[in-house]
């Protein structure tokens, strides 16, 4: 894209490159140090830059005295659910908006998107008490219907983004031929979409996997706890800071979903570029 | 994909989802004793106890101190309540909103609950008359000394606020990155704590026993410019809380802090030395302004309280068992002592008199009086104003008198709607 | 390819304009109404309550709430903290959207300049966003950390400071703290979608442009940002939403603190709500913070919608 052949353009490039790269790669590196590092060697003024004696006491302390499977565990059940549904209600929801016309269409759709930005804290307020007198409170399934509440909006609009840009002449065809709207829906459209279906779906699982406000009011079994609580609760609160056992969980924790997303990135990519986004 | 199963899956999934464990206990324990890793092998040998002496099952369940309060009415608004919670005794006003508290002096009797415990642990648990929760452990907060670095820097055990400062001085600059007292500057039910027994030393008050905000006075500016100073000449440190001050100590980082009786189990985990530390944990009496004056400290424990329905219950119940048994001798002698804390029942006392950490601490709490900010009915709020205010000023956002105006303000105004809850 | 779909098939075509039967519309709402019904029951009757209890005081002390008409408004009128909030979360906003904005889209040109390396390096550079943000929180809180902080000790290294500073007990330190957690969390969503713009960039008109001898800087401002103008608006939107409803990052690292200086109005909700138990209250807050947003909310997204 840019020609690099100058001697400054070449400057500036690697003076980007190393500048931005390390504040994106520095902290990524000084957590997996910080984890095999044993306490005397952490807790000191000034950090060793590598491991003197690296040891993995961290780690071991991390999967045999606390409950962090548990936590993933639950964390992985609630967002792939909640995910799975705010996937399926937006294709919906999406397509409709895209390829359908009816009274209010447009109307409808802005009020979905702007409650957008709705505050999640003063959604909770009621949602509380609501999911208390339907018996969800403190149940996964009562999280993950919340969860409803983070990426609905917007993941209806990519996608309904997307639908946009499917050509008609294709759901025209299939239609002449005489398929139902529901079989060029599922057997048409849908098998040409998985990329922004990905990026929909990877979308509002980060929302529900990085959750701290419902998990923390919603939940309060330690049993059915997430990820997130799980970890402020356990390694940084008023008995502790072990800061070496945060370390160690926090890469155990992030391991399940770094390794899923180096599979799916590539679609996530695709997704985005195929016009998950205009 | 059609839709049909794609609808069974669902169901299935969400009855799967909803179903919880079944329950497997009799009664439920929460509690914070048992998220701590230093303490929760004692809540343990008490359950299996329990379970030995009454064929009973207990299921702990532990929240980390400071989720304590907030679980509590989040699972209090859910109808959720298990029959057994540990409070820390200055929780006690806010709880007593709840409608399914049950007073056990209508299980147990007056007479006998003021027979079997020392009164000033009684008084823990005891608000206009009710009794609310039976004594679990007890203590006063007040200062520990590192005993090691005191001798590391050559210092003495100091008496007066004086001396406190020059040894304070001294440790800094004799042991390098050291935090001579890690006073708490983090978090706002810490910071009050530490604050208020300094207040106390200089002759102040925050709100009088009718319910007045007093915190305007000299005597507390001079307190406030005290905490204030020590900051500044980094004798304490910012972005400190009791983990951080214990932790320092264990590292041998620190010579004095402020904290309850149970620090010595913390110190034990934390420094990886088990009971060998011990020797260095000096439990000393809190410096006054001049001699002759009284030390001060802040009267401090653990109640146990039961939820029941209708606020109904009898000595036969599982969970009046629970509590029987949680102040029986042989817990008694046992819980509070692994956790470092002082039991709580007339005959357990007597038993363990010999425990030179317990009755030195004893000694060093001087006259302890009750926590000030935690027995009003808003104690929440309270916190919150004084926590902020005294963090404002020691990190130098706001100047002392800027800080004390702004409290006496603030806890007037909060003060107003508060109900004098003992 | 996508620029091609894009001219074909504006956004909002008002496709099928022939032809619609009223079967047709029907199978339209048929399909929306999943979604109208979650909508309903988790966000439209949630929020309609808390606009109702805005109007209410219930507090801890309270086992029902009292209508109390706006005085939960007026207590907010009077509260400077309650001002203090708004104009934090303006700042946090405003900092974490822009430098989100101007670093995830120089990364985004980096990633699509051809080296050795480059694949590896996209893909490593999404792992900021995909760690849970409990985790980014503790790693930048265990940087900025006063006593073993490995900014202190760098800075004091390199002779800026020759005391360790306690960043996360300063207003602006702490700010900083949260904003730069946010920025770089967020990058690798930016640059993903600026890549995505990229992607469908001419590269005969650059060439071309080149011929004419246009350097670097021109071909980026004539050229590479009108492109990506559409990728930024978009990405603007889901940048100030998201960091309007920011709360786990923030909470982890200060908890709002010190004193106030990092609790903006999600945590300010939170714990009104949840700590404190002034359930009306926190709701008057929120309903206030929607009333501030919705109107330019609505104006920007129907801009949008419509295809500017």
């Amino acid at each position: 894209m840019f020609d690099l052949s100058s001697r400054q353009a070449k400057t500036i490039f690697c003076v980007a490159l190393a500048f931005i790269g390390f504040f994106l790669f520095f902290p990524i590196y000084w957590l997996v140090i910080s984890s095999i590092k044993g306490n005397t060697e952490l807790y000191r003024a000034v950090p060793t830059p590598v491991p003197l004696a690296p040891t993995l006491e961290h780690f071991v302390k991390a999967l045999t005295a606390g409950k962090l499977p548990m936590y993933l565990g639950n964390s992985l059940i609630v967002s792939g659910a909640s995910a799975c549904l705010v996937t399926i209600l937006a294709l919906y929801a999406g397509y409709s908006f895209a390829k359908y016309r009816y009274a209010g269409r447009q109307p409808v759709m802005l009020f979905m998107l702007s409650a957008q930005m709705f505050p999640f804290g003063l959604l909770l307020i009621s949602l509380y008490p609501m999911m208390s007198n339907l018996g969800l409170l403190d149940t996964r399934l009562g999280l993950i219907l919340s969860y409803i509440v983070f990426a609905m909006p917007v993941s209806t609009y990519m996608l309904y983004s997307y639908f946009s840009q499917v050509p008609d002449e294709l759901i025209d065809a299939a239609r002449a031929d005489g398929a139902s709207d529901l079989r060029i829906f599922h057997t048409i459209v849908l098998p040409i979409s998985v990329p922004p279906v990905v990026t929909v779906f990877l979308y509002s699982f980060m929302w529900s996997w990085n959750d701290l406000l419902y998990s923390m009011t919603l939940i309060v079994s330690d049993d059915k706890r997430t990820i997130g609580p799980g970890l402020l609760l356990t390694y940084l609160n008023e008995v502790n800071s072990d800061w070496g056992g945060a370390m160690a969980a926090s890469l155990l924790a992030s391991a399940p979903i770094v390794i899923a997303f180096m599979f799916l990135q590539r679609y996530f990519i695709q997704g985005v570029t195929a016009g998950a986004i205009k | 994909m059609t839709r049909v199963p794609r609808l069974i899956t669902a169901a299935a999934v969400a009855l799967a989802l909803t179903a919880g464990a079944a329950r497997a206990a009799d009664l439920t324990w929460m509690g914070s004793s048992y998220a701590e890793p230093a303490n929760k092998p004692a809540v343990e040998r008490m359950i299996a106890g329990f379970k030995t002496s009454s064929g009973l099952t207990v299921e702990p369940l532990g929240f980390a101190w400071g989720d304590m309060q907030k679980n509590i009415f989040l699972k209090a608004r859910s109808n959720t309540l298990p029959e057994i919670v540990q409070l820390q005794e200055r929780w006690l006003p806010t709880v007593v909103n709840l409608p399914t508290l049950v007073d056990l002096n209508t299980v147990f009797g007056k007479e006998k609950l003021e027979a079997t415990f020392a009164p000033e642990a009684l008084a823990l648990g005891n608000i206009d008359g009710h009794q609310w929760g039976l004594p679990l452990f007890s203590g006063t907060v007040g200062m520990v000394a590192n005993k090691a670095v005191l001798e590391q820097a050559g210092v003495a055990v100091p008496k007066t606020v004086e001396e406190f400062k020059a040894a304070l001085i001294t440790i800094r600059d004799k042991i390098p990155n050291s935090v001579p007292y890690p006073m708490a500057t983090k978090n706002n039910g810490s910071i009050v704590l530490d604050f208020m027994i300094w207040n106390w030393v200089f002759g102040g008050s925050i709100i009088d026993d009718g319910g007045k905000a007093v915190i305007d006075s000299d005597a507390s500016r001079t307190a406030l410019a005290f905490v204030v100073d020590l900051v500044k000449e980094r004798l304490a440190a910012p972005e400190i809380d009791r983990p951080d001050s214990r932790r320092l100590t264990a590292q041998g980082q620190s010579g004095f802090y402020i904290d309850a009786p149970v620090t010595r189990s913390f110190l034990r985990d934390f420094s990886g030395k088990g009971e060998a530390f011990d020797a260095n944990v000096l439990p000393m009496a809190m410096p006054v302004l001049k001699g002759g004056d009284k030390p001060v400290s802040v009267q401090w424990g653990h109640i146990l309280s039961m939820f029941a329905p209708d606020a109904k219950a009898v000595p036969e119940d599982a969970a009046s068992k629970l509590l029987a048994y949680a102040t029986s001798d042989e817990a008694q002698t046992d819980f509070p002592i692994a956790l470092s804390a002082l039991p709580t029942t007339k005959s357990a006392r007597e038993k363990v008199a010999g425990d030179a950490y317990l009755s030195n601490w004893a000694k060093a709490a001087g006259e302890p009086r009750p926590n000030e900010v935690g027995i009003w009915s808003n104690a929440a709020e309270l916190n919150q104003i004084v926590g902020e205010e005294v963090q404002a000023a020691m990190l130098g956002l706001k100047s002392v008198d800027d800080a004390i105006a702004a409290m006496q303000s603030r806890l007037s105004d909060s003060m107003a709607k508060a109900k004098p809850a003992n | 390819m996508a620029a091609d779909m894009m001219r074909n098939y504006p956004v909002s075509p008002l496709a099928n304009r022939r032809g619609l039967k009223g079967g047709q519309s029907r199978i339209g709402l048929l399909l929306l109404l999943p979604a109208a019904v979650a909508f309903t029951a988790v966000i439209l009757y949630p929020f309609a309550k808390a606009l109702g209890l805005s109007l209410f005081e219930y507090t801890i002390e309270m086992n029902a709430p009292r209508f109390i008409g706006v005085s939960n408004f007026a207590k907010i009128a009077a509260s400077p903290d309650v001002w203090a909030a708004f104009a934090t979360t303006a700042i946090y906003v405003l900092c974490a959207t822009a430098g989100t904005l101007v670093l995830g889209l120089a990364w985004a040109l980096l990633m699509n300049q051809p080296f050795r390396g480059r694949v590896a390096l996209r893909s490593l550079s999404l792992l900021p966003w995909v760690l849970p943000s409990t985790v980014s929180a503790f790693v930048w809180a265990w940087i900025f950390n006063s006593r073993y902080g490995v900014l202190n000790a760098f800075l004091m290294e390199v002779g800026l400071i020759d005391m360790p500073q306690a960043w996360l007990s300063t207003p602006q330190g702490a700010m900083l703290a949260v904003i730069l957690t946010k920025i770089w969390l967020s990058i690798p969503l930016f640059m993903s979608f600026f890549l995505a713009g990229l992607q469908s960039l001419d590269k005969e008109q650059i060439d071309a442009a080149r011929v004419d001898g246009a350097g670097n800087w021109p071909v980026l401002r004539d050229h590479i940002l009108p492109h990506l103008r559409p990728v930024l608006i978009i990405v603007v939107v889901l940048g100030v939403i998201g960091n309007l409803q920011q709360f786990d990052t923030i909470y982890a690292l200060t908890q709002g603190g010190p004193v106030r200086a990092t609790t903006v109005l999600s945590v300010e909700v939170y714990k009104r709500a949840f700590e404190q138990w002034d359930i009306g209250f926190a709701s008057a807050i929120g309903v206030l913070w929607v009333a501030t947003l919705m109107p330019p909310a609505f104006f920007y997204l129907r801009m949008l919608v419509k295809g500017n």
